[in-house]
């Protein structure tokens, strides 16, 4: 398995600079940016597994960058950790498919468990959308595919499978 | 927790809903208490004194007809008397032959016939021209024979009119008497006779008193020189002097006004005779009228008062009624108008909650991830000196933080919308919730609280937001009504097996039966004035009722009460 890419997304330096260290130190390996269009930018260059993303930012709300991300890298699993979050920035987020929405300050284990969790998920879904493509059901294979991830990257993941 | 919440509310409340009530309603009814009574009671008043001043005019006229009717009647008998002594003279001198009255014998026998039909006349005597006595029969015999009369005021007074009649006189005995005189026609050479006779008048008071007289009344004839020609009761004796106000003479009963012999002010009435130039007179002071009004004053004085008493029993009645329900219609007024502010309010309390929370959560994330690092750091070090104090610290910096993020996020909860939003509710995690505002309280009162929640409860769609103030008004109720040591029970079930129940029992002082129908009602509170507004319970029933359930009340007193909260499984 390729190592999971992580990326925090949140303008309190000294937080998420913290936040990185312990993660870290957890096994987990983060990059840090610090508002909405440095993490599309990101995003473009090389896609992570899963982002940790604050909601309230300057320049573009974490929301905005769901939801631009819910259309053009569905496969990212974004994990919401805010101190501003509302009932209705709960609903939206879940409605665009963030894996989790988590209140701040929260327990860092709290936190790593929910990384890996949203990593494994995106990784059963590959993996079964692969298992159908193995035993030939390419229909059933896109369609999971196609719920999970862009067709671009399952193209890579079937290469990927026949490298083994 | 509890503090916050509470204080903003009460504050604001109270400064709303402190004021006086009272005393604006109860002068709400004195004033209209007061304008319906003089309303009703001047008109009133003004009929009643017109109706007895009516009423007494036509009494007062009854009664000066019955005077007038007795005076004119004592007039009549008076004339009557005077005129038929006089028609009995004239006839006597007439029928009888003028020789017989020169004669001494004859005019005996003349007297004794007129005295057997009329015993009033004493004497009879025959004058000449020249003004001798020629002859008399009569108590004076003696005396009288020869006398000359004709320097005497009646003789002169006979020679113009032929006919004459005295003021009354003492004779004999003090016996009053009036003389009667007729003079004959001249005869050749200016001869004449004249005759005289004296007539007891001592049935003139008897005449007089024909006129029903009340005990100060009086009546009594006098002549045109105030000399009274009877016995008086009051004005004086026979022929003593007593002027009264009055004109020379009256054809028929005159009225007037002035004092009577006691110097009282007294109605006069009073009537000329036709055959003298003497007056009847008759004197009544205004006491003695009013004492024959007095039984009129009382009727109307006593249905005057019954009749006030009425008014007011009957404008006391009605503005009490008028203030109940002006009181009831403004409190059920303010009270929607209060909800409504208090449901605004608290959604204001809300937003600056939410918004407070939100500034802190950022900082206090810091904090956790600073304290969280230097934890691990500490952790993967080696020994160092007071690495266990360090790590104490830290787990407590971290603990703390934990409780102020319990904080903010309780709060973020309690900014929800005030309008029903419907929502999956477990009962059961809501109770828990709300009681987490009031552990802090209730672990410093010693209170127990002992829960028994159905695990099956069924999830239902509410508002939690509402329901959370609905729960903690009642929680906060029975803390209140416990001593400290006091023991509170929650317990949560079906009902009916489509709603909730809950039950939340204290084992405090209880509500007397009297209030317990009351406790829903606004600004209805057994609490100390600056405690309670009494509105907490009736809030709770509106919000309870607006999410289509039902709320109850059971109390003992002494040994406690039990709220049971009955909520439907999905808003309407």
């Amino acid at each position: 398995m390729k190592k999971m890419k992580v990326l925090l997304v949140d303008d309190e330096i000294e937080f998420v600079t913290t936040l990185s260290n312990r993660l870290g130190m957890r096994g987990i390996k983060t990059d840090v940016v610090h508002d909405g269009e440095q993490a599309l930018e990101y995003v473009k260059k090389d896609e992570p597994d899963v982002m940790v993303l604050d909601l309230k930012m300057p320049g573009m709300y974490g929301m905005e960058v769901l939801r631009q991300l819910s259309k053009t890298n569905p496969n990212i699993q974004v994990v919401i950790l805010t101190g501003h979050g509302t009932d209705r920035d709960e609903d939206e987020s879940k409605r665009l498919k963030a894996f989790d929405y988590l209140r701040k300050p929260t327990d860092i284990d709290t936190l790593a468990d929910r990384i890996q969790g949203a990593y494994s998920f995106k990784m059963e879904s590959i993996m079964t959308a692969a298992t159908f493509a193995e035993a030939g059901e390419f229909d059933t294979a896109r369609e999971i595919a196609k719920e999970s991830e862009s067709p671009k990257t399952v193209g890579e993941m079937f290469k990927d499978e026949e490298k083994k | 927790m509890r503090s916050l919440y509470d204080r903003l509310v009460s504050t604001w409340i109270g400064s709303l809903f402190l004021r006086p009530i009272e005393s604006v309603y109860t002068h709400l009814r004195q004033n209209l208490l007061f304008q319906i009574l003089v309303v009703a009671v001047v008109p009133t008043l003004f009929m009643g004194i017109g109706v007895y001043y009516q009423f007494r005019n036509i009494l007062e006229q009854g009664l000066n007809n019955q005077l007038t009717w007795q005076i004119v009647y004592t007039q009549k008998s008076l004339d009557n008397f005077l005129e038929e002594h006089m028609a009995a003279l004239s006839l006597v001198f007439e029928s009888y032959p003028i020789e017989q009255f020169k004669d001494q014998k004859g005019i005996q026998h003349i007297f004794t016939e007129l005295n057997k039909r009329f015993p009033n006349f004493v004497d009879l005597g025959l004058v000449d021209s020249t003004g001798i006595q020629k002859t008399y029969d009569g108590p004076y015999s003696l005396e009288l024979l020869k006398k000359n009369y004709s320097n005497e005021p009646w003789f002169q007074e006979v020679l113009v009119r032929n006919r004459f009649i005295s003021d009354v006189f003492l004779g004999n005995q003090n016996i009053p008497h009036v003389s009667m005189v007729i003079k004959s026609q001249t005869f050749g050479k200016g001869e004449f006779w004249v005759i005289r006779a004296n007539v007891n008048t001592s049935d003139l008071d008897k005449m007089v008193s024909a006129i029903n007289l009340g005990s100060e009344d009086d009546a009594f004839v006098i002549n045109r020189e105030c000399i009274l020609q009877n016995t008086s009761r009051f004005h004086g004796g026979i022929l003593s002097r007593h002027c009264m106000p009055m004109h020379e003479t009256a054809q028929n009963v005159m009225w007037t006004e002035g004092k009577n012999a006691k110097n009282e002010d007294a109605i006069i009435a009073y009537t000329s005779l036709h055959n003298k130039d003497w007056t009847l007179t008759f004197v009544q002071p205004l006491s003695e009228r009013y004492k024959f009004f007095s039984p009129v004053h009382r009727i109307m004085i006593g249905v005057m008062i019954s009749g006030f008493v009425f008014v007011f029993m009957f404008a006391w009645l009605i503005t009490r009624n008028f203030a109940v329900q002006r009181r009831q219609a403004e409190q059920e007024k303010e009270a929607f108008l209060h909800t409504a502010e208090q449901t605004e309010k608290l959604a204001s309390i809300g937003r600056l909650a939410a918004g407070v929370a939100h500034e802190i959560n950022n900082p206090l994330a810091i904090i956790n991830e600073d304290a969280g690092l230097m934890s691990d750091l500490t952790e993967i070090s080696d020994d160092f000196p007071n690495k266990k104090k360090f790590e104490d610290l830290l787990r407590s910096i971290q603990s703390s933080v934990k409780r102020c993020r319990t904080i903010t996020h309780r709060l973020l909860g309690f900014a929800r919308q005030m309008d029903v939003s419907p929502e999956a509710i477990d009962i059961n995690a809501l109770i828990k919730e709300v009681f987490g505002f009031l552990e802090r309280e209730a672990v410093n009162r010693n209170i127990h609280f002992t829960f028994n929640l159905m695990e099956s409860l069924p999830i239902i769609e509410s508002d939690r937001g509402q329901l959370q103030q609905v729960f903690l008004n009642i929680i906060n109720n029975a803390m209140d009504a416990v001593d400290d040591k006091g023991e509170i029970g929650i317990s949560t079930g079906h009902k009916n097996g489509s709603a909730v129940e809950v039950k939340i029992r204290d084992n405090g002082c209880g509500i007397p039966k009297g209030k317990l129908k009351r406790i829903f009602d606004p600004f209805f509170t057994t609490k100390a004035r600056d405690k309670g507004t009494g509105l907490g319970l009736s809030i709770t029933y509106g919000i309870i009722k607006k999410l289509g359930g039902r709320i109850s009340a059971d109390s003992e007193l002494d040994k406690g009460t039990t709220f049971i909260i009955e909520l439907p499984r999905s808003y309407k």
